[in-house]
């Protein structure tokens, strides 16, 4: 689903306060580096086909939308912007519709990292049904 | 014309004594087998993670989860690692299962 993908990071990215808010970038997956934060990552995390008899109806798609940051307030101000932006926001998809985008979930954790550093990871899951077309 | 149904006898209060027990019987046992395939698809380095997924009951259901600290940063990934997800495809693909064993559940306490 690399065309879902790129599309939610083309969302995120053409939000100008977002940018503002996260100089670390929106990346997919993970953050290549940690100098600048906040950033935003996001990744699919699952995915369900459905089909017709004879063709694919449609795909129900989570995935995970978060902000990353080394205080609670920077994370979480990239989580509700992103929030804004992707809920019940359109898509401009190659090939195929967007059905809806919502967010069902959210994620909230920190971690220690080996040097002694803490990230914030807040964000949340988010619904993307798409159909062929 | 007009006409009148008078109802002798029908399952609805069979049906709605069952329908509790048959759902909670349906998901323990989804649970149970969501809970399996977590173990199953969890990336093991010590295998701490993997022993540490278990079910629980809560409000109305039953949960799966994991109690050891690198569950999270597995599932949604660190400042390093990207995600590895296990709980959530899983939990994806037991949504249709889950509405046939309730079914099979309750055809099976009213042919017994």
């Amino acid at each position: 689903m690399r065309v879902v993908s790129n599309a939610i990071k083309a969302k995120l990215e053409a939000d100008a306060p977002l940018v503002a808010g996260a100089p670390g970038g929106i990346h997919i997956r993970r953050v290549p580096q940690l100098d600048r934060l906040p950033a935003v990552v996001l990744a699919k995390q699952s995915g369900r086909q459905s089909y017709t008899l004879s063709a694919r109806a449609y795909r129900e798609l989570v995935y995970l939308v978060k902000g990353i940051a080394e205080t609670r307030e920077g994370a979480e101000a990239a989580d509700e912007r992103a929030d804004a932006v992707l809920t019940d926001g359109t898509l401009t998809l190659q090939g195929q519709t967007l059905m809806r985008m919502r967010r069902t979930g959210d994620v909230e954790y920190s971690e220690t990292a080996k040097e002694g550093r803490v990230y914030w990871h807040i964000g949340g899951l988010y619904a993307v049904g798409v159909t062929p077309g | 014309m007009s006409g009148r149904v008078r109802v002798l006898w029908n399952h609805f209060p069979r049906l709605a004594r069952e329908l509790e027990p048959a759902g909670d019987a349906a998901a323990r046992a989804q649970a149970g087998e969501m809970a399996e395939d977590i173990r199953e698809a969890v990336r093991v380095d010590t295998g701490e993670l993997r022993e540490s997924i278990a079910v629980g009951p809560t409000r109305g259901g039953y949960a799966v989860g994991a109690s050891a600290d690198q569950a999270l940063s597995e599932e949604f990934g660190t400042s390093r690692q990207a995600a590895h997800p296990t709980f959530a495809p899983v939990a994806e693909r037991a949504r249709g299962p889950f509405a046939e064993k309730v079914a099979t559940e309750i055809h099976r306490r009213f042919r017994a």
